[in-house]
This record gives C-alpha cells, sequence and structure tokens, in this order.
C-alpha cells in the first residue's frame, strides 16, 4: 500500500506520536520470550519447552531515544492455526496493529521455522528474521550462512544469543529500518497466499535449508540422542523420574530446615522488639495484641516456613525446564494418560501445579483439546503446591519420619506419587463419565537440551520466589492473622467464637480421624494454604501468650496435648493432598473455564477424594486395632 | 529393499522419505505444519515405554507421535538412506 504525498505527511504526524510497536512471533520455543525479557527486563516467566507462553505478553523498551512496544507472541506453527493461542497469534499479525514484526527462529532447528517465515513475510512487508539461539549453534558445530540466507528470503536477517544483551546490536539496528521505512504492511492470508504457492514452501525450505547450514560436526545431536536414551529408556525413564522428584523433594527437605530455623529466631527476635516498642510507646493492650500475636505471629510464621522450601524448589525446577527435560516427561507419560482419556502433557501441568496450582490451571492451555483441557484443569489440585509442601514436610518429619531427611524425602515422594495415581485415577472416571470423549490427536515437540544459566536462573528465582512470599505474605497471611486473633478473643461463656465453631465441626472431623480444630483450619486457610499450620496453633491456643513459630519439639508436645497420634498425622496429611482448591486457584478456574458449574466440580473433586481416603483410612485403622 | 511402510513400523533408527499423509482437517494442517509433508526426509528416533508415542527427526526437529496417529503417515523407507 503505497500513500499518495499529502496522506503520507498525516501518517507521518501520526505515527511521530503514536508509541511504535514490534512483534516477536515464531515457531513454539525458538526463545521469543527470553529475547523479550532481555529487551523489555520484564521477567516473563520463560521454559525450554514448546507452548510455554499462552498468552500475549508486553512490554517497552528504548531504540534510538524512543520507547517502543514490544510484544510476545505465543509460538505458532503456522498462520493456519490450530489452537486459540495460535489464533490470537495469528490475528495480532493480520491485524496490522504491529508497525515491525521479527520472525525468531532456532539456528538449531532452521528448517521448519522457515515455513511460518515464507508465510509471514508473504503478507508483512516489515518483517524480519532473527535467527536466535546462535551460541547452541555454535555449541554444536552448526553454522548459518546468514547473509546467503537473507539473498534467498528477501528480508533481513540477522543471528543472535536472546539471553545476551551485546549480540542484540544488529537486531536494534534492522528493527530501526524496519520502523523507518516508508512501506505499508499486511494484507489477508488468503489474498497474498494460495494452495499452489503453500505447496512449494517444504520444498523450498528444504533447499534453503540444504544451500545456508553446514555442519562441522558429522552429527551435531549426538549428545541430545545419548541423553535421550536414557531419559526416555523403557528401563531407566520411570525410575528416573521418580529418582528426579525424590532427588527434588529431599533436597527442598534439607535444605529448609537450617535457613528456616534462622528465618524464624530472626523473626522471633523483631517480634520482641517491636512488641517492646509499642508497648513503650503506651499502645493499647488490645491492638497490641492484635497486631503482634495476631498479624505479626502469622506473618513471621508464613515467611519462616513458606520461603525457604520455595527458593529451594523454585530455581530447581525451573533448572529442569530450562534444560529442556519437561518434553520428555510428557513423552514418557503419555501412554498412562492417553490409557485415561487424557495426554502426557497433562503431566507438565501437574508438574507445574507442584509449584503453584494457579499456575498449573493457566499451564492447561498447553492442551489443545478442550475435553483433555477441563480433564487436567479438574486434576490440577490434586498436585500439592508449595504452600502445601510446609505442612506436608512437617507433619512427615514430625510424626512419620522424625530425625531423618532422606527417610522424609522417600515419603513425601511416595505421597506426591499417591496423588499422581489418584489423578490417573480421577481422570480416567472423568473421562467416563462427566467428561466422555476419546484421545484427541497429539503431537508433541522435544527440543534439543539446552545449556541453562544456573547462575541467573538461582538468583533471579530467589529474588522472585521472595518477593511472591513477601506480597503474599502482606495481603493475605496478614489479615487472616487478624481475622483469627479477633474471632479468638472474641465470643461468649468463656468461649472464643473460633473455639466455639471448632466445636461444631467436632463431629465431622472426628468422622475423618481429625478434629473440629484441624476442619476449621483447613476451611479457613483457604485463602492461603500455608496459613493452616498457624491457624491450627491459633485454635487450639486461643487466648494463650505470645509465641512466635515454635521448634518442631514445641510443636509436636502442642499436637501430641491436643490428642493428636501418627493417624491423626496421616489423616491430615491426605487431606492437605485432597482438598478444595485455595482461593486463587478457584478464581483462575473460574477465568479458564467461564463456568460456575465446572469451578464447582474442581472444587468438589478433590474434597469427595480427600473425604474418601480419610474414611477408607479410619475404618482401616480401626479394623486393625479391634 | 525398499518399500511403503506406516510410519509406526518403520523400525528404530531407519530413515525414510513421506509417501503421504492420509489425514484430513484440522490433523492433515498440523502435520503438515510440523514438516509431514510427501517427500520430506523422517527419522525414527526413538519409542517411549509401552511402545507409545515414538519421536521421529522431521525437518530438523523432534516430534513425537502416537502409534495410532503415526499410522496414518506413510513412508518410503529407506535402507541404508543417506541424507540429513
Amino acid at each position: 500500500m503505497i500513500l499518495s504525498k499529502p496522506d503520507h505527511e498525516t501518517y507521518k504526524r501520526e505515527n511521530a506520536i503514536r508509541e511504535k510497536t514490534i512483534a516477536l512471533c515464531g515457531n513454539p520455543n525458538v526463545g521469543k520470550s527470553t529475547l523479550f525479557n532481555t529487551l523489555t527486563g520484564l521477567r516473563q516467566h520463560t521454559g525450554n519447552w514448546p507452548g510455554k507462553t499462552v498468552s500475549a505478553a508486553e512490554g517497552r523498551f528504548r531504540l534510538a531515544g524512543n520507547s517502543i512496544v514490544l510484544i510476545d507472541l505465543p509460538g505458532t506453527y503456522s498462520l493456519f492455526t490450530h489452537s486459540p493461542e495460535e489464533e490470537a497469534a495469528k490475528d495480532y499479525i493480520l491485524s496490522g496493529n504491529a508497525d515491525a514484526i521479527i520472525i525468531v527462529c532456532d539456528a538449531t532447528a532452521l528448517e521448519r521455522n522457515l515455513l511460518l517465515v515464507f508465510q509471514v513475510t508473504s503478507v508483512c512487508h516489515k518483517a524480519a528474521v532473527a535467527v536466535n539461539l546462535m551460541d547452541e549453534a555454535e555449541r554444536k558445530g552448526i553454522h548459518v550462512d546468514l547473509d546467503r540466507l537473507s539473498a534467498l528470503l528477501h528480508v533481513p536477517v540477522v543471528g543472535i544469543a536472546g539471553q545476551k544483551k551485546r549480540t542484540l546490536t544488529p537486531l536494534l539496528e534492522v528493527m530501526k529500518g524496519l520502523l523507518h521505512s516508508e512501506e505499508g504492511q499486511n494484507g489477508s492470508v488468503h489474498s497474498a497466499l494460495n494452495e499452489a504457492e503453500m505447496k512449494s514452501f517444504p520444498e523450498r525450505a528444504h533447499g534453503i535449508a540444504e544451500e545456508v547450514i553446514s555442519q562441522s560436526s558429522p552429527s551435531p545431536d549426538r549428545f541430545d540422542r545419548q541423553l535421550d536414551s536414557i531419559v526416555t529408556g523403557r528401563r531407566i525413564g520411570y525410575p528416573l523420574m521418580a529418582a528426579l522428584l525424590a532427588g527434588l523433594l529431599w533436597l527442598t527437605i534439607r535444605g529448609t530446615n537450617i535457613p528456616s530455623q534462622i528465618l524464624s529466631e530472626m523473626l522471633f527476635t523483631l517480634g520482641d522488639r517491636i512488641s517492646g516498642l509499642f508497648l513503650a510507646f503506651g499502645m493499647p493492650r488490645v491492638i497490641h495484641d492484635a497486631l503482634i500475636f495476631g498479624v505479626y505471629r502469622v506473618l513471621a510464621w508464613v515467611i519462616s516456613v513458606m520461603l525457604p522450601p520455595m527458593a529451594v524448589f523454585f530455581p530447581l525446577f525451573t533448572l529442569l525446564e530450562d534444560v529442556g527435560y519437561l518434553p520428555r516427561l510428557a513423552f514418557n507419560l503419555d501412554k498412562p494418560f492417553q490409557c485415561c482419556g487424557a495426554c502426557g502433557k497433562q503431566a507438565l501441568t501437574m508438574a507445574m501445579g507442584l509449584g503453584c496450582n494457579a499456575v498449573g490451571v493457566t499451564g492447561c492451555r498447553i492442551i489443545d483439546s478442550p475435553r483433555e483441557r477441563m480433564l487436567a484443569i479438574l486434576t490440577n489440585s490434586l498436585m500439592p503446591c508449595n504452600g502445601r509442601f510446609p505442612i506436608l514436610i512437617t507433619l512427615i518429619t514430625l510424626f512419620i519420619a522424625a530425625g531423618s531427611p532422606l527417610l522424609a524425602a522417600a515419603v513425601l515422594t511416595l505421597i506426591i506419587l499417591l496423588g499422581v495415581s489418584v489423578t490417573l485415577a480421577a481422570t480416567k472416571l472423568l473421562s467416563h463419565t462427566i467428561l466422555k470423549g476419546e484421545s484427541s490427536f497429539f503431537t508433541l515437540e522435544l527440543p534439543p537440551y539446552r545449556k541453562p544459566n544456573i547462575g541467573q536462573i538461582l538468583v533471579r528465582s530467589l529474588f522472585d520466589r521472595t518477593l511472591f512470599v513477601l506480597r503474599r505474605a502482606m495481603t493475605v497471611a496478614a489479615p487472616a492473622g487478624l481475622l483469627l486473633w479477633v474471632l479468638s478473643n472474641v465470643g461468649a461463656d468463656g468461649k472464643s467464637l473460633l473455639a466455639l465453631t471448632a466445636d461444631c465441626f467436632e463431629p465431622l472431623g472426628r468422622s475423618l480421624g481429625m478434629d473440629g480444630a484441624i476442619m476449621i483450619a483447613f476451611l479457613l486457610s483457604w485463602p492461603a494454604n500455608e496459613t493452616f499450620i498457624p491457624i491450627l496453633l491459633m485454635v487450639y491456643l486461643s487466648r494463650s501468650t505470645l509465641m512466635v513459630p515454635p521448634s518442631s519439639g514445641e510443636l509436636r508436645e502442642i499436637l501430641l496435648a491436643h490428642g493428636w497420634t501418627a493417624s491423626t498425622a496421616v489423616s491430615v496429611v491426605l487431606f492437605t493432598m485432597m482438598h478444595w482448591p485455595c482461593a486463587a486457584t478457584v478464581l483462575t478456574i473460574f477465568n479458564e473455564t467461564g463456568s460456575i458449574r465446572k469451578t464447582a466440580e474442581a472444587v468438589a473433586l478433590p474434597t469427595v477424594c480427600g473425604v474418601l481416603f480419610c474414611c477408607v483410612f479410619k475404618l482401616i485403622g480401626s479394623l486393625l486395632l479391634s | 529393499m525398499e518399500g511403503v511402510v506406516t510410519l509406526s513400523e518403520m523400525p528404530l533408527n531407519a530413515m525414510g522419505r513421506v509417501f503421504c499423509v492420509r489425514s484430513d482437517g484440522a490433523q492433515l494442517r498440523r502435520l503438515k505444519d510440523l514438516g509431514f509433508t510427501p517427500g520430506a526426509s523422517v527419522q525414527k528416533l526413538m519409542t517411549a515405554a509401552a511402545d507409545d508415542p515414538s519421536a521421529y527427526k522431521i525437518c530438523g526437529c523432534v516430534i513425537a507421535l502416537r502409534s495410532a496417529d503415526a499410522s496414518g503417515i506413510l513412508v518410503w523407507t529407506d535402507v541404508g538412506g543417506s541424507g540429513k
């Protein structure tokens, strides 16, 4: 579209005011999000598996003194789309909203990427190609002739390594060039492309790939294949998965003991000081108590108990993600899930759920089939999130595997494997009842293993998680603590409201092998699972003296004094694993499904499982004892 | 000996060329987007436990397909063949 002179002046004037927009598109898993992060400084969560980005992200960066909007589109294999996310990417590309489009390609897997390059450059005249992961290609002895590629494609081509800012200079130059160029852009796919032309794309791609790619080593994928033979091997694959899980959990347990103690001591001393300060300033006793015993106690607990496990688990998990292990997990587990009417990608969403169930539910977008996506959403809460880890770890180390982190890790691994089994069973049941259907068409891309930037991951993860825990503690735990303190200090007939409510739930609690206090602790920790133990303690010790996170010995004493036995601990562990999703997750489920009915089902499913397991366990216990 | 077999019947590590893709609609579209077009070079790399799914090298990338879906793709196997 060539503008006539008068229009052109208006166009230039208008555009000078409006912020320019550049969109990043490309096949899944080529490093668009990493590039986006490097340019904008935002911290979008990245990982080495296809489909990681499920919605477009927007950020800004400076180019030649101007602020430019950068859009990171979800990966798409072609403009003739398949899933809603790819549809969104396609719509954006064709909308004309982007002033320039950068098609990001993987230097180690260029041929297939070219198919999308052909499509986009046919309809968009302000496009350029950024061949990413050039450092990985170099490591493998793969060389790409960028100049020749540019000549063959008739668009600018640059080579970059997305996470290294210094390699981006040529890309920035190309972007400047595109934004200042005078040509118009875009048209509809159907007007620009015809079937005959599209049919020639694969052959053209192959031809171009042969011309521009050269390998200095005969088999650049040798390392990947060797690693895959171990990771997906028939005999080693499954044990390796269990071992990795156990290892992850053991490191989490081992790595949290001492930091938790240090944190809680620090916060205890700080709490004393604050308390003294408040009293010195003549603060009314009631307000002092509410703030110190209510707000501060819960805050201190949550931080000292939740931060260390998260600070260990998340970096380790991110490391696995970045290396590219997760798609292999989906590959190994596809068959069992297929037998239950779902697909291997559900395993990925479950792995995400181990970190946070809300994130796991959003991640279900990687599953193409709506029915299988729903299966994954409804069962995600059966995987215990990081908020529930402290509960599980505490109870296991106090009652089941006292003193041995190795045994505790083994028990926790078994418990999570139980969660996996229940998920499979629930998925199968749903597939035969309310979500009837056959397994759908399934494809999974296994990307090349990539060398993770360990230092960067550790620092970024630690920082992210600390911020997250603190923010959550302020916004959820603190108010909850205040509310609880009020409930435990207001009452009638010498009993607080909290204690009265606990009494109401006593029969229900007992029938499940627990008690009333535990039941309302579960109910009241709905906003944040990690507040369960502080709430429980508050119920048990209403109107007590100041007591910031007790040592494990003290905690054990308190629980025993209130009638706990090892079997109570087991019941609580079972119910922790299987009960209604937390508030954030419920909200996310509603957002993703748009259906109150589905959200209700998602709340009911794990709860019913939990009730069932607790009842059966209680039954077995009473049978064994009699 | 050369012959036409389904992708799922291909022996491990064997190389071949795609003969035709017996699918339609969205499934065909997706397979084409991933590189499964007539004439494309394909190699069977590995198989998960229980023989399902299998991973194939196509168009420079590794794609996993279930055997039910892979049986819809016919390949011209190339005994001792070379190529990328």
